[in-house]
């Protein structure tokens, strides 16, 4: 069975985890900033993938603390998840490799041919 | 209110959609982050944003579901209903013939021999395949398949003679009426087959059970039996009301008195089949008391067809646990 690819948010979220242990809102502020603000995670999102994530050993609870009298959980990667997210990023970079690489060349391809029908042409 | 408080008012509200335990974990700590991300001086939470709590919400009760299904005994529970199935059956089939022998000898009449020994054969057959899966389990299985295949075809050659007979214009909307208890029991007996052919057999069941589930289990086949004639002369309501406490008192009996995670699944199991019964136990009621219209059958229908999708994927489930 194919492994299936990790989802953007899900992807993001373990990238905002990897600078360091963060709670809900700061995940979410985090996000937004490393994808440019186009990725706006909203609650319900955030914490059905934090639960999943959880529940899968890929993110564990750092810790726990109050703020403004409201409750303030801590998240933070554990190891498979650092091995996942490196893993995912390896898969993603060498898929952007070979995109650019064939992009050149279709580039460079697609100049020649242009140069080549309008040599024709001038013939 | 200030805005800050009708707010978080609001969300709270929309955390309802969340199971318990969700909200249990996470519920704080998302106000804390809903109240941080929201627009200053916002009363009410944003469409997008209530939608996404909607959707949140209906994930982890659907991922809560797969988890309590996957989380479930069904090995155990499959195993419980090799020999609760049977014993229900013939729990009721005997209580019946009971029934017409005692009636028979309070008012002075006898029924021929060919009717007891019909009703003997009936109660035979039905005990027959949990026996025998005590030594053989291939043979009970093929048995046990055997003969809810020929009730099947009793029931379903006998269900176009049975409307005719009743009166087409009520009774084609209303099949159920017509052998509502055949539909049920046929469910039961394809349930006992596939549990004698895929479970870890009566044995494990016999284990499993306690005396107060042998209790729950047997009560309601027999009390159902003996009672049946005169509870359907009873007002609708009453039979409605009877009927839905029995069911509720079985199911709660069933998950008190089965230990470890089997229990609950024996319920699922066992859904399938007692839904028809327990619809068609009402509707004969209101179809012998003249009072036939409105009664929404057909929205009777899905909830078997569900519980029947899964009570075979349960069964598809233990099949693969124990090939594992």
């Amino acid at each position: 069975m194919t492994k299936q690819a990790m989802q953007e948010p899900t992807f993001l979220i373990l990238t905002a985890l990897a600078g360091g242990a963060q709670h809900g809102y700061g995940i979410m502020t985090d996000v937004t900033r490393i994808s440019d603000g186009r990725v706006k995670l909203r609650a319900g999102t955030l914490y059905a993938a934090l639960d999943r994530l959880l529940g899968d050993g890929i993110v564990g609870v750092d810790r726990e603390e109050i703020a403004g009298g409201r409750l303030r959980r801590y998240y933070r990667l554990t190891p498979a998840g650092a091995e996942l997210l490196a893993a995912e990023a390896a898969r993603l970079s060498a898929n952007a490799r070979i995109a650019t690489a064939r992009l050149r060349k279709l580039r460079t391809g697609g100049a020649q041919a242009g140069g080549a029908i309008l040599d024709g042409g001038a013939a | 209110m200030n805005g800050e408080g009708a707010l978080e008012r609001r969300y709270r509200r929309l955390l309802a959609w969340y199971p318990a335990g969700h909200r249990r974990a996470y519920g704080e700590e998302m106000i804390g982050v809903l109240m941080a991300a929201a627009p200053g001086g916002a009363r009410r939470p944003g469409l997008a944003g209530a939608a996404d709590l909607v959707r949140g919400g209906l994930r982890a009760r659907f991922r809560a579901g797969v988890r309590w299904f996957a989380g479930t005994d069904w090995p155990g529970a499959l195993a419980v209903c090799s020999v609760a199935v049977p014993v229900i059956l013939a729990g009721y089939f005997t209580a019946e013939w009971l029934r017409e022998v005692i009636a028979g000898v309070l008012n002075g009449y006898s029924q021929p021999v060919s009717v007891h020994v019909e009703s003997a054969l009936v109660v035979l057959a039905l005990a027959a395949p949990p026996l025998l899966a005590l030594r053989w389990r291939r043979t009970a299985a093929v048995v046990a398949l055997a003969l809810a295949g020929w009730y099947l075809i009793i029931v379903f050659g006998s269900l176009p003679g049975e409307i005719s007979h009743f009166g087409i214009s009520q009774l084609w909307q209303w099949p159920w009426l017509a052998n509502g208890a055949g539909i049920s029991s046929s469910l039961a007996l394809l349930l006992g087959a596939a549990a004698l052919a895929w479970s870890p057999g009566p044995r494990r069941g016999i284990e499993i059970l306690t005396p107060k589930s042998w209790l729950v289990l047997t009560g309601p086949g027999v009390a159902m039996g003996l009672t049946q004639r005169y509870l359907w002369a009873q007002p609708l309501w009453l039979v409605a009301v009877i009927v839905i406490a029995a069911l509720a008192v079985v199911a709660a009996g069933l998950v008190l008195t089965i230990p470890g995670p089997a229990g609950r699944g024996v319920l699922l199991l066992l859904a399938a089949p007692a839904y028809p019964g327990a619809v068609w136990a009402i509707g004969y009621s209101r179809y012998w008391t003249n009072h036939v219209s409105g009664f929404p059958f057909k929205v009777f229908f899905a909830p078997t067809v569900l519980f029947a999708c899964l009570a075979v994927a349960a069964v598809w489930r233990s099949r693969r646990r124990c090939a594992a």
